[in-house]
């Protein structure tokens, strides 16, 4: 007993969770079997092309087009736009599927403000908006709309200059921008996205 | 391990089917984490998928002389962080609804400590890098050599913090004793 | 046309009709949604902000963001009461210049336990800078919380990197690299220490050179 008190590791309890918790995990075989289509839908890897580096290239200035379907990469939902022959910079079609969760694109409508679109990518959901500072956190103000009613939510929203956050809703539920900083603690048991627009700006 | 490298190897040569293999050999260790992690299939599903994606995309940057079992890892470890920082509140929800799960006098949880729903449980109540560390160390029994190259936290760091999850975990107990 | 072009195209086209109007007018204000108590008492620190020059927009805001996401009175108060003092920490740290998304950023970070006062001091605007810390802030607040980068790691580069005058596309691509890589198996240190290197003109990366060993480090 006081050996548990001064080295709680060895305590019987906490023993007890350790290899219980060691015990596996049932599969899914589905969910395996998703995993491995998923794989066969990616283009093969060969050493050396650094396939994904023109994605994070801060030079790198997209098409309004080519950003709305683009995003950092970051994997949120997992989803596939099974997108093919998409050009590059240079006009060569670069032939890679994304995973993309969330996108945005900037357009400069004047020095003040920034037009700012919001994409996500949810194809199960039935109702997506996002909230936030701009729009006083009221969840009906800005709904996302999708397009032929597949395909990602979108919405574009002219932002003032300046630090925003704010939040996607689906279905009821808080969810981030995959593709955007986090703002630390909310204070109310969320972590919001952060967005910086700067005047004038386009991505 | 020789038959990691070698199926890497294939991979890049062209053999897709090298990487079903190499899939398969982690597939139960990484399914048992991300579990354990993130406390629900779903998420666990997530996380698992953008992993082994994202392993294979990344592939030829891996290393030969890095373990692959350590490098699929840190991505798993990290795409499981990436998939908890994103459903924070969950997290929050779950413990107010718990404490008044546990106060309701006709419930008894089943306290034996064998059921997976009893441990998920009290795994989600720890703060996501206590039950990183403690998940590393005593689930998938890592040296804290290991669990620091992976994480790029320092030994005492990580010492530290399995220490206060075991701190918790026990505390825990003796709430539950109490009642 | 495959699908996802025909999709681009059609989002590209819907974005001339489809823009909403962040402003509601004729809404009452959502204050008034909270008890009268807590409501007042919001108010006043309301009024404090403006008193000492910090701005309002931020305080107002997280108390609209708490009764959305249904907290209550005292909650909500509790938590706009903190960021006030955030906001006067940060403005004391960062001094008269910075403007108010770099107050937000340094009120949240000091908040969370980020960053130290005497740490956001560094970020001061200044004649070399860009002209404003909020995006840097940012970025190092995500990868630190977030992204397992060592406080100790981060801050000095990301400090180095504000007072040498990168700018708000550097820090991007900066976060947006370092995520990448640790998405792709690289230990968040090594990651943030590789791409500091890359950064066009800037890869000094001395300041990254030791691993973590603050046993305090996100305890």
């Amino acid at each position: 007993m006081i050996d548990t008190e001064l080295n709680p590791e060895h305590d019987p309890f906490v023993e007890r969770i350790a290899e219980a918790a060691r015990r596996p995990v049932a599969i899914d075989p589905e969910a395996k079997a998703r995993i491995f289509a998923a794989i066969r839908a990616e283009p093969a890897p060969v050493r050396g092309r650094g396939a994904w580096r023109w994605l994070s290239n801060p030079r790198f200035v997209l098409s309004p087009i080519g950003s709305l379907v683009l995003a950092a990469g970051l994997v949120g939902i997992g989803v596939f736009l099974g997108a093919r022959n998409r050009t590059g910079r240079d006009g060569q079609p670069t032939g890679q599927p994304q995973t993309v969760a969330a996108a945005k694109a900037q357009l400069p409508v004047s020095d003040a403000s920034v037009k700012q679109v919001f994409v996500f990518v949810a194809p199960q959901a039935k109702r997506v908006s996002v909230v936030g500072d701009f729009n006083q956190w009221d969840q009906t103000a800005t709904p996302l709309v999708r397009v032929n009613g597949t395909g990602p939510w979108t919405v574009a929203l002219p932002l003032d200059a300046g630090r925003h956050v704010y939040s996607f809703v689906v279905d009821g539920r808080w969810m981030a921008d995959p593709s955007a900083p986090l703002a630390p603690d909310d204070g109310f048991g969320h972590a919001n996205s952060v967005l910086v627009v700067t005047a004038g700006s386009a991505l | 391990m020789n038959d990691d490298a070698a199926d890497v190897r294939r991979v890049l040569a062209g053999d897709v089917d090298a990487y079903t293999r190499l899939v398969n050999r982690y597939y139960e260790r990484c399914s048992r984490y991300a579990f354990r992690m993130l406390g629900n299939r779903d998420d666990a599903e997530d996380a698992l998928q953008a992993t082994f994606i994202r392993a294979y995309r990344a592939l030829d940057k891996y290393q030969e002389r890095d373990r692959f079992s350590a490098w699929v890892y840190r991505i798993l470890m990290n795409q499981c962080r990436s998939v908890a920082a994103r459903r924070a509140q969950r997290e929050r929800v779950f413990v107010r609804e718990e404490a008044a799960f546990l106060s309701a006098p006709d419930q008894t949880p089943n306290w034996s400590g064998d059921s997976d729903e009893f441990v998920q449980r009290v795994l989600a109540e720890l703060d996501p890098l206590l039950r990183e560390a403690f998940v590393l160390k005593y689930v998938e029994e890592m040296s804290y050599e290991e669990m620091s190259a992976l994480t790029g936290a320092g030994v005492s760091a990580l010492k530290m913090r399995v220490k206060r999850a075991c701190e918790r975990l026990r505390a825990r107990w003796e709430r539950i004793k109490d009642d | 046309m495959n699908r996802t072009v025909r999709t681009a195209v059609a989002i590209a086209a819907s974005l001339g009709c489809g823009m909403l109007h962040a402003q509601q007018p004729g809404q009452p204000d959502p204050l008034f949604k909270l008890d009268a108590q807590s409501r007042v008492q919001i108010e006043a620190i309301l009024d404090s902000a403006r008193h000492d020059s910090l701005p309002g927009r931020p305080l107002r805001s997280k108390a609209y963001e708490g009764i959305v996401k249904q907290a209550n009175g005292q909650q909500v108060l509790r938590e706009v009461r903190k960021l006030f003092g955030d906001l006067k920490q940060a403005r004391a740290a960062l001094g008269p210049a910075a403007d108010s998304g770099a107050l937000e950023a340094g009120a949240d970070a000091l908040y969370a336990g980020v960053i130290k006062p005497e740490d956001l001091v560094k970020f001061k605007p200044g004649p070399k800078t860009a002209a404003s810390p909020a995006s840097a802030l940012t970025y190092l607040s995500d990868l630190i919380q977030y992204r397992g980068v060592a406080r100790e790691d981060a801050t000095p580069a990301f400090s180095k990197l504000w007072q040498d005058g990168a700018d708000d596309a550097e820090f991007k691509g900066l976060w947006q690299s370092v995520d990448q890589d640790i998405l792709s198996g690289v230990s968040p240190s090594t990651a943030l220490q590789d791409q500091v290197r890359k950064i066009p003109g800037r890869g000094r990366g001395g300041d990254t050179s030791s691993p973590s060993t603050d046993p305090h480090a996100h305890g």
